[in-house]
């Protein structure tokens, strides 16, 4: 049994914890936030009795009641308390470390390597239902050899509400980094060439962009487009993948995935609710991954290297030029 | 008070039809166009000759294998241009000269040369000028109306997806050692009896050249902005005989427009085993105060049925006039002397991104539209 400590009880940790006890192999053991109240009110909605204000408290009153921390934390603070974990044994899983930077999560890698803890990056999108249908297409070898990938990533101005299931972060870097790695995982590859462009305050600054879109070539021909926008009026996101490949297409896609809900004048689309299942695939891989002793689907540099493209896309808006892979580094074409 | 004196119909020439007929047939079906002759220039190879004399035989009008002498024997106003592309200015010029309005299949040309000589004849000729196109689809008019009318507040970013989901000869890494590589245009002459020969002639061209105009031309009708830069990439990903003559089946393109609005293009003959139907034609727009999701084939019906042929689309596109209105609004731009919903210069605007893209693609980095 995988005992996990969950460490800050954000608005999500009620789906996590309740993700948690979804699972065979784990449960949820002790709680962790430096407000008093939220942890208390946590512990009392999950069932857990070990209730901390810290991570160093935690470790020093009951390290043995756990094995693995579930991180919620800004992408520095995560690395920190990651690099604390590790240490002690406990294997990680942090959402936020897929927006830190190259050298963040290189720290947190090799820390996690030398503890031989297991270390898991949050990418829902990689394991919402409709996604997991695309890469169990491209495993089995119906789309033949992938050529295009298509991704339009669409969250509601100013809210904190997860579009379904990318982990929250109203930021258009939570939305980049995380398509960008679908693209590295569909190709099985870094992108040869990147290209990309803004719109916002400032359309050379990614930071202060509402709107990005990213073009992608991968050797042997592959090319992506990717476009993320974190200026919908509020209410409902959207999200559409699809993959062209050489012998065949999949389309996941909000658009043919709608309800009609009419209430006079034109009808309105009903979005749909994935539900928790990205949360607990994402928990139930980590789970396995320390039972089985093996390195998890999503893995430190997975996410390093979706990081490493998000400072080529960074690069290329800034200096409006195209750049190509050379070795690990991209420089301009 | 009577009623206004019906306008005449206007009699029209078809200069060569070598590939689908669907234009100049959308001409003959308005009541305001007549058919008068086929024509072509003698020296066509007889594989065009032949072509000519079907539709010659379908529509009961003559064939003349002399496009000057056609023009000056059968009195004819319009000229309906449906040759391989690379001959598409050539036919559209003359009869620009010759004083004719003139319809012509895409794309405008295969070289941008072609285009401006063109563009400079039919203002000199003061000769309307109408480039076959989609912009008339159910789904495209209300894109359209929804934008005109606020929807989405200032339109800042478009995406367009074009695949059609058709096969073009035997898939890619098919060919085995020793084989020659598939010849261009015997490919295409092959392809005639599905209508996929688009890109007929001696010439290969790839599909931005083939098909671009179309997502280039919704692009253009709903931003009524020029593209100014492109980025792009490329790849013949599906079919050998794209690959045998170097010439692209898939491509993606950034687009730098007026008004910083911004934008993709993914196109491609993907295969027809990669969409149910025609294939995934999309329209996504992000404005300042709202988006649009639009798919381009609705309204569709679904029809299923046993013994089902696997190729045939189960879901019908329904409602189309767009053929119908393309020649209504030719007609309008004649009787008023207004301008075509796609005229020659943004035919040749459009060919100059097709042209900017590929030049993209060659050296890996944006390039500026000429």
């Amino acid at each position: 049994m995988v005992r996990f400590a969950l460490i800050g009880c954000t608005a999500e940790c009620e789906a996590y914890g309740l993700a948690i006890q979804r699972l065979p192999d784990a449960t949820l053991s002790a709680v962790v936030d430096d407000d008093a109240d939220r942890a208390g009110k946590a512990a009392r909605l999950l069932g857990v009795s070990i209730v901390a204000r810290s991570l160093d408290e935690l470790l020093q009153t009951n390290s043995k009641s756990f094995d693995a921390v579930l991180i919620q934390d800004t992408p520095e603070s995560a690395a920190r308390q990651a690099e604390q974990a590790a240490t002690a044994g406990k294997h990680i899983f942090a959402d936020s470390l897929m927006n830190a930077s190259v050298d963040l999560i290189e720290r947190v890698r090799r820390t996690t390597t030398t503890a031989g803890v297991r270390l898991m990056l949050g990418q829902q999108l990689r394991f919402l239902p409709s996604i997991q249908t695309v890469k169990q297409a491209l495993v089995a070898g119906k789309l033949g050899q992938p050529g295009l990938l298509r991704v339009h990533h669409w969250r509601a101005n100013g809210t904190d509400v997860p579009l379904a299931g990318d982990g929250g972060g109203a930021t258009i870097e939570h939305s980049l980094y995380r398509s960008i790695d679908l693209a590295n995982w569909v190709f099985e590859a870094l992108p040869s060439h990147v290209y990309a462009v803004a719109r916002g305050d400032s359309h050379r600054a990614l930071k202060t962009s509402d709107y990005v879109q990213a073009h992608f070539g991968f050797r042997h021909g592959g090319m992506a487009l990717i476009d993320c926008s974190i200026a919908l009026p509020p209410g409902d996101n959207y999200f559409t993948l699809s993959v062209i490949g050489s012998a065949g297409a999949v389309y996941a896609d909000d658009h043919h995935n709608m309800q009609l809900h009419y209430t006079g004048g034109h009808p309105a689309a009903l979005n749909f609710d994935f539900g928790p299942s990205h949360i607990i695939g994402q928990l139930r891989e980590l789970t396995n991954a320390i039972v089985e002793a093996r390195e998890p689907a999503m893995t430190g540099e997975d996410g390093r290297r979706a990081s490493l493209v998000a400072n080529a896309v960074t690069k290329s808006i800034e200096s409006e030029r195209g750049l190509r892979l050379a070795g690990d580094t991209y420089e301009f074409a | 008070m009577s009623s206004p004196e019906p306008r005449k119909a206007l009699r029209f020439a078809v200069l060569s039809v070598v590939k689908h007929a669907y234009v100049p047939l959308g001409a003959a079906a308005h009541p305001r166009f007549e058919a008068a002759v086929i024509a072509d220039d003698p020296d066509v190879p007889d594989w065009a000759h032949d072509r000519n004399q079907l539709l010659a035989d379908q529509l009961q009008v003559p064939y003349v294998q002399d496009v000057e002498q056609a023009l000056k024997d059968f009195d004819v106003q319009v000229a309906v241009v449906s040759s391989e592309a690379e001959r598409h200015c050539d036919l559209s010029v003359r009869a620009a000269d010759a004083g004719l309005h003139i319809v012509q299949d895409k794309p405008l040309s295969t070289n941008l040369s072609e285009c401006d000589r063109l563009v400079e004849a039919v203002e000199r000729n003061r000769v309307k000028f109408l480039m076959w196109n989609r912009n008339f689809l159910p789904a495209m008019i209300q894109t359209r109306k929804a934008i005109e009318s606020g929807a989405v507040g200032q339109l800042q970013a478009i995406h367009v997806d074009f695949y059609f989901a058709k096969d073009a000869g035997p898939p890619i890494g098919s060919r085995r050692p020793g084989d020659p590589p598939i010849h261009w245009l015997d490919g295409q002459l092959e392809a005639h009896a599905d209508g996929s020969d688009g890109g007929v002639g001696r010439e290969p061209m790839g599909e931005l050249k083939i098909e671009g105009i179309y997502p280039l031309a919704y692009i253009r009708l709903l931003t009524d902005a020029n593209v100014q830069r492109v980025y792009a990439r490329t790849a013949a990903h599906f079919h050998q005989a794209n690959f045998d003559n170097k010439v692209e089946d898939l491509a993606t393109v950034t687009l730098e427009m007026e008004h910083g609005i911004l934008g993709t293009l993914s196109l491609g003959r993907i295969g027809a085993a990669s969409h149910p139907d025609i294939g995934e034609i999309k329209i996504h727009i992000l404005g300042s105060d709202g988006a649009l999701v639009i798919s381009e084939a609705r309204p569709e019906v679904a029809v299923y049925y046993r013994g089902q042929p696997v190729h045939e689309f189960r879901n019908k596109r329904v409602a189309i006039d767009n053929d119908f209105l393309l020649m209504q609004n030719f007609i309008d731009a004649i009787d008023n002397d207004g301008d075509t919903i796609l005229n020659a210069q943004t035919s040749r605007d459009i060919c100059a991104t097709v042209q900017a893209a590929i030049e993209s693609d060659l050296v890996g980095r944006p390039v500026q539209v000429a």
